[in-house]
C-alpha cells in the first residue's frame, strides 16, 4: 500500500472537454465489445447513489452530489467485505467475511432493496452460505440477473444462489469444494477463492484462487458448477484480484504474494498464454469501460485493446479498490487506511484521470458500489 | 466399482434416507448420489473421484447418527461403507480387524464365534462400527472393558492431503500419532475415511450374564419417592458401583416422562471372570430399591430398553428377584436392535457425582410436566452406570476421550412420528435441559454441563446440535484441557482443506 496524500484540492479540469464522441455514441460504440453493459438500463449516467461496507458491521448509504456525498443511510449488516449492486440496479448484495452463521462454519450473502426515489437499503433476504463455505470475500452476478456466484475464502467453497424476481436470494442451489495448498504454510495452507467473474457470454466463471496458486474456469452446467479448465500462476505466486478485459478476451490478475501483475489471453471459456507479467506490489484491479485503461493501486496501466498489453499510465492515489462509473466518467479510489474516498473524473474514452476530489472519509471502509439511475 | 446409486435408481430413495426422519424428506439438503464402497481400494477411488468434482463427501457407515451428519448434503455425494464388512484380510496376522461397515451385532458374532473375544461397544445390533468406534464405543460391557477406542491398536484410514490427494494411511502409536489419538474417540466425519480399525488384543467375552429389569409405577411416584429413587441409583454409581467387583453389573434407569405410565431399570451382570457364580452383588444393588415396590416386567417404552432378553438359561438364581441368566452371545445380539427409526432428538451428560436433590427435584418436576397438546410419551433420561474400566486415567492421554472421571452417562432421549409434534417436543425437551443445567453450572454456561465438579460434558456420539448456540460447544465436547486445540491441529494437518466437514465436525 503506497502512502496517501491529501486529496481535497482540485486538480486540472478535463482536457479537450469537447473532444470526439458524445456519451450515446460512446455507449453504442462500447456495446460491440461489453457484453456487460447490454443488460444495464438503457440511459447509464453518473452515479447517484454510494454504498460502502465498513468494518463496524455497517453499511452506509451517500447520496453522491457530483463529487460529494452525504450519508443518508446507516444499516447493520455483520463485516461487509464485498458489497455489488445488480445489473438491473436495484438490488445491493452483500458478502458477509464471517466465519459463522448461527453456531455453524458458514459465511452468509445478503440481499437489500434499494428503493429507487432515494437509494435507501431494506433487507430484502439473508442466506447461510453451504457448510464449511466461510469468509466469503467475492461475488458476482450473472449477465442476466438470475443467478449470484459467491466465492468463499475461508472454506475453499463456491457457491451459486439463485436470485428472485425481487432481487431478493433464495438458498444456496449449487457448491464447488476446491482443494489445493501453495508452498506458503501460513497463507497457502488450503484453497482460498479470492475472486470470482462471470465472462462475458454469462456461461463460464473464472476464478482466481491465492490458496492453490491458480485460476479456474467453470462451466455452469444443470445448474451446477463443472470445473472445465485450470491453470497454475506459478507456486507461491497467490493470485488476487482479476479483471477481464471489456473485450473478453484478456484477463488481468494480480499474483499477490509473487508482486506481478500478468496479462493472460482468455477465450473460449479458457485462460490461455501468458502475454505480459510486471512487476506489481498492490493490486485493486479495474478495467475502465472504454477498455483502454487499468487501474491498480499503484497506478494506471493503458491498454493496447489489439494485444491487451500494459504500458506505464498515470499515478494515482493510493487505493485499496478502485471502482469506475458505468458511464466512465468518474473514478473513485478507496483508502482502506485512511477511510478516504476520492473521486476523480475520468476521460470516458481513454480513462484518464483528470481531476480529484475527497468525497468522502468513512472509517473502516471495506468495499463500495456504485448505483446509476 | 463402486455401486452408484443416483437420483433415479429405485434404491436412492432407500439410501438416501435417514434414520431419524427428523433430516428426512427436504431435497434441498438431499445428496445427489451415493456410492456403495466394498472395499478400501474403491472407497479411495471413489473419494478421489468425489474431491476431483468438487463434490463434499459424507461418510456414513451404519446411519445411525443422532444428527444430520450422515445424511444431508446439498448436492454431494454420501459415501455408504455399509457393504466394506470384511473383518479379516490377508496380512492381518494375529491382529483382529472390524471393518466400517460392519454392524455392531455382526462384530460381536464374528468376534465371538471365531475367538471367544468381543468389544465393549454399544446394544444395538444394526449400529454401525465405523462411526460408533471412531466416537468412542461405549456400551454395557464398558465398565468391566473399558471403550471400544482403549483396545484400537491400529487404524486404516482415507485421507485427503493439501494437493487434494486421496492417501490410504495405517497409523498407529508409531505412525502419525497425532492422527491416531485424534481418531481414537475424537468422533467420525472429521480427519478422513476408517477403512479398518485392528485391535491387537481384546477382551474375552463374558460366558453369561445375569439379566434383570424393575419397573416402577409413575402413578404412585411423589416428588420425595422419585427424588430417593434416583438418588439412590446415583449413589450406587458414586460408591459401591465403582469397586472393582462391580464393574460387571451395568445399570441403566430410563427416567420416562410420567405419560409414559412407568420408569425401568435394566440391568446386566457378570462377575469379572465373565461368569454369573456369585449373584450377591446383583442382589444387593436390586436391594436398594426394594423399598420403592419395583416390579420385575418385561415390555419396554421406547429407549429405555437396552437389551431384550432371550430365553433365559436359567432363572430364579436369585431367591427373591425375578433374574434371567442368559449366554452373553443370546443377551448380546438378541435385540433386533436397530433403534427407533422414527422422528428423534438426543441430548447428553457425563456426571462425575451423584444427583443433588436439586437436580432430582428438576428432573421430577420436567418429567411429570403436562403441557396442554404436547404428547410427551417416548420421552426418557436415561442414565447409565458408567466409570469402572473406562476411568483409566491413563486413556485420556492416549485417546481423544477425556471424559474419564464419571460415574454416571444420561442420554437424553425421545421419539415420535409426526412432524407437527416437533415444535412442542422439542421445546420441552430444550427447557428440561436448560433448567437441569443452570443449576449447579457457572452462569456464563448456564444451559449446559459444562465441565466442572458435578459435569464432564457431552458425548460426541449423541451429538445434539443445540449446543451450537455456545460458543464454547468444543469444550463440552473435548473439555477445557488441550484436546481441542490438538484436534484443531490434527485437522489442520490432516485435512487442510476441510474435506471432510459437518456441522459438529472439528474447525481447524
Amino acid at each position: 500500500m503506497t502512502q496517501t496524500t491529501s486529496s481535497t484540492t482540485r486538480c486540472r479540469s478535463v482536457d479537450n472537454p469537447g473532444d470526439g464522441w458524445t456519451r450515446r455514441e460512446f455507449l453504442r460504440g462500447a456495446a460491440a465489445g461489453i457484453v456487460a453493459v447490454n443488460q444495464l438500463p438503457k440511459a447509464m449516467g453518473p452515479p447517484q447513489f454510494a454504498y460502502v461496507g465498513c468494518g463496524d458491521d455497517s453499511l452506509r448509504v451517500f447520496r453522491v452530489h457530483g463529487e460529494f456525498w452525504t450519508q443518508i443511510q446507516r444499516v447493520p449488516s455483520r463485516a461487509p467485505a464485498y458489497v455489488l449492486v445488480s445489473p438491473a440496479q436495484r438490488t445491493l448484495y452483500v458478502a458477509n467475511d464471517v466465519d459463522e452463521h448461527e453456531g455453524q462454519a458458514r459465511g452468509t450473502v445478503e440481499a437489500f432493496d434499494i428503493r429507487p426515489e432515494d437509494g435507501r437499503l431494506t433487507l430484502l433476504s439473508r442466506t447461510a452460505l453451504s457448510l464449511s463455505a466461510t469468509r466469503p470475500r467475492h461475488m458476482a452476478v450473472s449477465p442476466d440477473g438470475k443467478l449470484l456466484a459467491v466465492a468463499a475464502y475461508g472454506g475453499g467453497i463456491y457457491n451459486l444462489v439463485a436470485i428472485a424476481q425481487d432481487g431478493s436470494l433464495g438458498q444456496v442451489s449449487s457448491i464447488f469444494k476446491d482443494a489445493g495448498c501453495g508452498p506458503h504454510a501460513q497463507l497457502q495452507a488450503s484453497a482460498h477463492p479470492h475472486t470470482l467473474l462471470f465472462d462475458a457470454g454469462g456461461r463460464h466463471l473464472l476464478s482466481s484462487d491465492f490458496g492453490s496458486d491458480r485460476l479456474s474456469v467453470f462451466a455452469l452446467e444443470d445448474g451446477g458448477l463443472r470445473r472445465r479448465m485450470q491453470r497454475s500462476t506459478g507456486e507461491g505466486s497467490g493470485p488476487r484480484n482479476c479483471v477481464l478485459h471489456p473485450s473478453g478476451s484478456f484477463v488481468y490478475t494480480w499474483h499477490g504474494l509473487e508482486g506481478t501483475l500478468v496479462c493472460y489471453r482468455y477465450g473460449g471459456g479458457g485462460v490461455c498464454e501468458e502475454i505480459q507479467r510486471v512487476p506489481l506490489s498492490a493490486g485493486g484491479l479495474t478495467v475502465h469501460p472504454s477498455g483502454r485503461m487499468l487501474y491498480t493501486a499503484e497506478g494506471g496501466w493503458r491498454i493496447d485493446a489489439t494485444d491487451g498489453r500494459l504500458s506505464r499510465g498515470q499515478r494515482l492515489p493510493a487505493a485499496s479498490q478502485i471502482v469506475v462509473s458505468h458511464d466512465g466518467t468518474s473514478v473513485y479510489f478507496l483508502d482502506g487506511l485512511t477511510g478516504s474516498i476520492d473521486q476523480a473524473t475520468a476521460d470516458d474514452r481513454t480513462g484518464e484521470v483528470h481531476c480529484r476530489t475527497n468525497a468522502a472519509v468513512v472509517d473502516n471502509l471495506s468495499s463500495i458500489a456504485l448505483k446509476t439511475v | 466399482m463402486t455401486i452408484k446409486i443416483t437420483r433415479s435408481d429405485p434404491r436412492y430413495a432407500l439410501l438416501q434416507r435417514s434414520r431419524n426422519l427428523r433430516w428426512d424428506g427436504n431435497p434441498a439438503e438431499a445428496a445427489a448420489e451415493i456410492e456403495l464402497c466394498e472395499t478400501a481400494e474403491q472407497t479411495a477411488e471413489a473419494l478421489q473421484r468425489v474431491v476431483n468434482a468438487g463434490a463434499r463427501p459424507t461418510v456414513r457407515s451404519g446411519g445411525h447418527c443422532y444428527e444430520d451428519f450422515v445424511v444431508n448434503n446439498p448436492g454431494g455425494t454420501i459415501l455408504d461403507l455399509s457393504l466394506l464388512k470384511s473383518d479379516a484380510l490377508p496380512g492381518d496376522g494375529n491382529r483382529y480387524r472390524i471393518s466400517p461397515g460392519q454392524v455392531l451385532g455382526e462384530a460381536y458374532i464374528s468376534l465371538y464365534k471365531r475367538h471367544g473375544v468381543t468389544i465393549p461397544g454399544g446394544s444395538c445390533f444394526e449400529v454401525g462400527a465405523g462411526g460408533h468406534i471412531s466416537g468412542g464405543g461405549y456400551g454395557v460391557l464398558s465398565r468391566l472393558h473399558g471403550l471400544t477406542i482403549d483396545w484400537v491398536s491400529a487404524i486404516e484410514i482415507l485421507t485427503v492431503d493439501k494437493k487434494g490427494h486421496v492417501a490410504l494411511r495405517t497409523i498407529d502409536e508409531k505412525h502419525e500419532p497425532d492422527l491416531f489419538r485424534a481418531c481414537r474417540g475424537g468422533g467420525g466425519g472429521n480427519f478422513g475415511i476408517v477403512t479398518g480399525f485392528l485391535f491387537d488384543r481384546l477382551p474375552v467375552a463374558p460366558v453369561e450374564v445375569a439379566n434383570a429389569h424393575l419397573s416402577f409405577d409413575w402413578h404412585s411416584m411423589t416428588e420425595d419417592k422419585f427424588t430417593a429413587l434416583v438418588l439412590a441409583f446415583g449413589d450406587y454409581c458414586a460408591t459401591r458401583g465403582c469397586e472393582h467387583e462391580e464393574w460387571g453389573l451395568y445399570a441403566a434407569i430410563g427416567l420416562t416422562h410420567i405419560s409414559s405410565g412407568h420408569i425401568g431399570l435394566s440391568l446386566q451382570f457378570c462377575n469379572p471372570d465373565g461368569r454369573c457364580d456369585d449373584l450377591k452383588p446383583l442382589d444387593e444393588f436390586l436391594d436398594r430399591f426394594e423399598e420403592f415396590s419395583g416390579t420385575a416386567r418385561r415390555a419396554a417404552t421406547p429407549g429405555e430398553q437396552r437389551f431384550s432378553p432371550r430365553s433365559p438359561a436359567a432363572r430364579e438364581q436369585s431367591e427373591k428377584y425375578d433374574i434371567d441368566r442368559l449366554m452373553w452371545l443370546d443377551a448380546t445380539v438378541g435385540d433386533s436392535g436397530s433403534g427407533h427409526s422414527g422422528r428423534a432428538a438426543y441430548k447428553s451428560c457425563y456426571m462425575k457425582k451423584n444427583f443433588t436433590r436439586a437436580e432430582a427435584k428438576c428432573i421430577y418436576k420436567h418429567l411429570t410436566r403436562v403441557i396442554p397438546g404436547v404428547d410427551l410419551r417416548g420421552s426418557v433420561m436415561a442414565v447409565d452406570a458408567y466409570g469402572g474400566a473406562v476411568n483409566r486415567k491413563e486413556m485420556a492421554d492416549s485417546t481423544s476421550v477425556w471424559q474419564r472421571s464419571s460415574i454416571m452417562k444420561l442420554q437424553f432421549q425421545q421419539y415420535w412420528e409426526y412432524e407437527d409434534e416437533d415444535a412442542g417436543r422439542l421445546a420441552w425437551m430444550r427447557e428440561f435441559y436448560t433448567d437441569l443445567y443452570s443449576q449447579q453450572v457457572d452462569p456464563q454456561y448456564a444451559g449446559t454441563p459444562f465441565p466442572n465438579e458435578y459435569y464432564e460434558g457431552c458425548y460426541i456420539n449423541y451429538p445434539d446440535a443445540d449446543m451450537l448456540a455456545y460458543a464454547f460447544w468444543p469444550q463440552l465436547y473435548y473439555g477445557t484441557g488441550d484436546l481441542y486445540p490438538f484436534l484443531q491441529q490434527v485437522k489442520r494437518r490432516y485435512d487442510p482443506n476441510n474435506i471432510f466437514h459437518h456441522k459438529m465436525s472439528i474447525r481447524g
